[in-house]
Parts: C-alpha cells; sequence; structure tokens
C-alpha cells in the first residue's frame, strides 16, 4: 500500500515521473504506482533505474521517427490474421513460428515515445507488440540475441519449439546463455509450481533505432531495432490471461516476418512505407456488417486528433492511436462519428440511406471501415 | 615538492580538462535527455503539476533533472521545494525500511506543497 501523502499526490497530478530504481526491493512500489488510480488523463513515465545508458538514448532517440514506425507497425499487426516468423538456427537451418493473430479483435500496444494522455510508458521507447492466444503459436524460433541477463554471441542461438503455445523443448549449445536461462527457469518454475512460465506471451518489434547493441537488458533490448522477440511467461499486466511468475523477454536478431501476404520485416529491415502506404490507399474494406443490425460507436475505441477520427488502442492503461486510412478518411469518419452519435443506436441501413455520403465515401463504406476497426458495436449498447 | 612543467603540466592539464569536459558533456546529456522526456514524450506544460517519484539510485541523475525542469520552469529551485507553495513540481522520495509517514503532506490541499513520502 502507498503512503497517503503519495496516494493524494498520485490522485491529483496531471504528470508522473516514475524514477525509482529498478530491482526486487522496488518491485512492489512500482507495481503499487501504476496499479494506483490516476486522474483520466494523466501521463505517466516509468524509467526503473536511470543509468547513463539509459539517459544517453534517450537524448537521442528521434521520438517522431519512432512514433510513425510504432504507429504503423500497430496497424499491420492489427491488420492481420497469422503472422510468420522465420529465423536462422546456429547450423543455418530455417526455423518457422505461426503466429495466429486475431485482427482487432486483440489489440496492439505501442510503446512510441510519447506518452499519451490517459497512458503510461516505459523509456527507452520504441517496440509494438500484441499478445496473441497462446493455443494459435506453433512452430520453431531461433533466439540469438539476447535472453533477461546476457546478450547472445554468435553460436550461442537456441532453438525452441512451440506446441499450442507451450515451449516444450530446446536446443543449443549447452554453455549457451540462452540454454543455462532456459534451463534455470524450467528449474525454477518445478521448484515454484510455476505452472504457465513456459507459455507463449508475447510478439514484438524492436523499433529505436538508437539501440543497435544488445545487452541483455529486456529494457533497451526489446526496442532494440532489427530484432523481433518473444515473451514467455506472464501477459496478466498487459491485460491478458497467462499468469506467471516472471515474464521473461527473448530476443532474436535479423528475422523476417510475414503478416498474412505481406513481409513487414525482411532479414530484420523494417517495411514501413509499403504498409503505410497500404493504408493510405485503402478506400473500402470487405462488407462485414450484418444486414439490419442496430450499430453504436464504442467511444471509447476512437478519438479526434484535429479534424481526423482515428482509432484508440486502449488496454491495461496504455493507450496509442492508429489512423483508420488516409487524412481524408479520416476527416469523413470525424463527420460520420458527429452524425451518428446524434442517434446513439440505430440500424445502419437506416442511417447509411438518410445520410448516404460523407465526402466522397458512402456511409456504407464508412460504417464498414469503422466495424473493420472494431469501434462499430453492434446489438444492445 | 615537484614542479610540473612544460610537457607534463599539459598533460596533467589536459587530463584535469578532459575530466571537466567529460562531467559537463554528462550532465548536459542528462539534462537533454529529461528534457527529451518532458518535451517530447510527455508533452508536459506550464499548466501541467508534476509528481517525481524517486529514490536514492537517482542522487548523480537529480542535478540533471532539476536544471531540466528549471529551463521549463517547472522549478525553481531544487533546495527549497519543501518551501515553495507555487511549485508546480512535487519531489517523492521513497525510503526503504521507513514507514513514517509525511508529516508534512497537506491532504486537504495536496497541490500546495512537495510531498516527501516514505514506504
Amino acid at each position: 500500500m502507498l503512503p497517503q501523502g503519495l496516494s493524494a499526490a498520485l490522485g491529483s497530478c496531471s504528470v508522473v515521473l516514475n524514477l525509482l530504481g529498478r530491482g526486487e526491493r522496488t518491485l512492489g512500489v512500482r507495481k503499487a504506482v501504476l496499479n494506483h488510480p490516476r486522474p483520466a488523463r494523466s501521463r505517466l513515465a516509468h524509467i526503473p533505474g536511470v543509468a547513463d545508458d539509459v539517459l544517453g538514448i534517450l537524448a537521442v532517440s528521434p521520438i517522431d521517427d519512432i512514433l510513425r514506425s510504432s504507429e504503423i507497425v500497430a496497424w499491420a499487426l492489427g491488420e492481420a490474421s497469422l503472422a510468420e516468423l522465420a529465423t536462422h538456427g546456429p547450423d543455418g537451418r530455417e526455423c518457422r513460428l505461426q503466429i495466429k493473430l486475431d485482427r482487432w479483435d486483440n489489440e496492439p500496444f505501442m510503446s512510441p515515445g510519447v506518452v499519451f494522455p490517459g497512458s503510461w510508458g516505459n523509456v527507452p521507447p520504441g517496440e509494438t507488440f500484441c499478445c496473441p492466444n497462446p493455443l494459435g503459436v506453433n512452430g520453431t524460433i531461433c533466439v540469438d540475441g539476447s535472453v533477461p541477463g546476457a546478450a547472445l554471441d554468435a553460436g550461442d542461438g537456441v532453438v525452441l519449439t512451440f506446441e499450442n503455445g507451450r515451449l516444450i523443448h530446446w536446443e543449443g549449445r549447452e554453455s549457451s546463455p540462452a540454454h543455462l536461462f532456459l534451463e534455470r527457469e524450467k528449474a525454477r518454475a518445478a521448484r515454484d509450481g510455476d505452472l504457465d512460465w513456459n507459455v507463449f506471451a508475447e510478439l514484438g518489434i524492436g523499433l529505436n533505432p538508437v539501440i543497435r547493441k544488445l545487452t541483455g537488458n529486456p529494457l533497451f533490448d526489446e526496442k532494440a531495432i532489427d530484432t523481433v522477440h518473444i515473451a514467455i511467461g506472464d501477459n496478466t499486466g498487459f491485460g491478458h490471461t497467462v499468469r506467471a511468475q516472471h515474464h521473461q523477454d527473448l530476443v532474436c536478431l535479423h528475422p523476417t516476418l510475414r503478416l498474412d501476404e505481406m513481409e513487414l520485416l525482411v532479414g530484420g529491415g523494417l517495411r514501413i512505407p509499403r504498409f503505410e502506404s497500404a493504408r493510405d490507399s485503402r478506400v473500402s474494406v470487405a462488407d462485414e456488417l450484418p444486414a439490419g443490425a442496430s450499430v453504436f460507436l464504442r467511444e471509447a475505441r476512437v478519438d479526434l486528433e484535429g479534424d481526423q477520427l482515428l482509432r484508440r488502442l486502449i488496454r491495461a492503461s496504455r493507450v496509442g492511436f492508429v489512423h483508420m486510412g488516409s487524412a481524408e478518411m479520416g476527416r469523413q469518419l470525424a463527420q460520420l462519428k458527429a452524425e451518428l452519435e446524434t442517434y446513439g443506436q440505430v440500424p445502419w441501413q437506416e442511417f447509411a440511406s438518410k445520410s448516404p455520403y460523407f465526402g466522397e465515401f458512402s456511409s456504407d463504406t464508412l460504417l464498414n471501415i469503422l466495424y473493420h476497426y472494431r469501434a462499430l458495436g453492434i446489438g444492445s449498447i | 615538492m615537484r614542479f610540473l612543467r612544460g610537457r607534463d603540466r599539459g598533460v596533467l592539464l589536459g587530463v584535469r580538462e578532459h575530466v571537466m569536459t567529460m562531467n559537463g558533456t554528462k550532465a548536459a546529456m542528462h539534462r537533454n535527455a529529461f528534457g527529451v522526456l518532458l518535451d517530447q514524450c510527455l508533452k508536459v506544460t506550464a499548466d501541467d503539476h508534476l509528481l517525481v517519484i524517486y529514490d536514492e539510485s537517482l542522487s548523480p541523475y537529480h542535478e540533471g533533472l532539476s536544471q531540466a525542469l528549471r529551463e521549463r520552469s517547472l522549478f525553481p529551485t531544487l533546495r527549497c521545494f519543501c518551501r515553495r507553495r507555487s511549485s508546480r513540481v512535487w519531489w517523492t522520495k521513497l525510503r526503504p525500511g521507513v514507514t513514517t509517514r509525511n508529516p508534512c503532506f497537506p491532504k486537504a490541499s495536496p497541490r500546495r506543497s512537495v510531498v516527501a513520502a516514505w514506504y
């Protein structure tokens, strides 16, 4: 429990800088600060352990670039139903991990550097990630970047095998820090009865171009450019359901990541413009709205930025924003939102017949766009 | 005592200058980093009320943070923070093992003072 004075301050300040040191000693109070109710639009930056290297990276991190790539990667993850991650084991053989995604039903998380109102963020910034349903994770992956506590050298890579989301096997040089780490975790989990220590918890993409050298500190390594990380263990901190004693990030170098039909990373290199272009040039989505259904706007999932309507990502007190199409589409969606709000809940075909067009877009098109992003609810409010 | 002359003296001064430069560079880097945090990450404005929660691990960086805050008129001086009612920044230093409640925190009007809480 936090001291009374601190509780009162947290409850009424608009910005929090949480600069407590790292380690088990402060873990409880750091978590308590994060979980303590704060004003709705307050921002919290969390730097677990200020150090020269943290500040050195922060001082030169291109926040605007990270924000842009974080948003596009979030959009790409939100659009995808299947991720295929290709890495190479120490012997050169290709490893493939298939991860089923649930499109916008399972929102991605952004760590873009900018801490949006109502959100908190880690420093240094630079990743976008999601927590897929573990049952849809199958195949192999080579972890050759870092594990908590150790950056890996060439030849230290360990090939992990997942079956229905559970890590069932790993192989690699027995002296590798990654191999030793997993053996230690397995023994600890057996001793502590930590049953889900080895369940797939996260797929993340590093986006900070300043972080190029891995250190064994997950706070840095998961943000490193040209990397992908997965995590095993707990993801309840992100509002998901895998409960374990620890959340362990494992980093892979130079992976290729395919989302449905498009490659987001090739050998670690991000393909941002391609996805940005795909988003901005899309003028419609497949009709998904059931005929005759009553619809309502899910207010928490959208917000205005200037005159454009954006999709708000909000989960576990983390907030992010993605554009739902071109700037013009965003403007027309904002107009539609204003109109729709006057109805509350309405059969969408009735709405479309009364307000058939917003700019160059038909109401049908925009309503289907909103539904595609799960910003439109169906049925009772 | 041996007096340093010529090259030896230059070397010594050079080392000293280097050390000073390193310290100056580091302090500036700390200030810049906190500046990025305040301006670009958190977009802090003069209307915000900022709470800083820290412990002894912040000591080497305290000056850089307070400089960055001062530059933004968020915190005029570090030393008298407990007494400045106009301050818009609270500093909360947490110390392990001490259970004393902060005696000076005005519960009814938390905006008037700085928190110095313990756990």
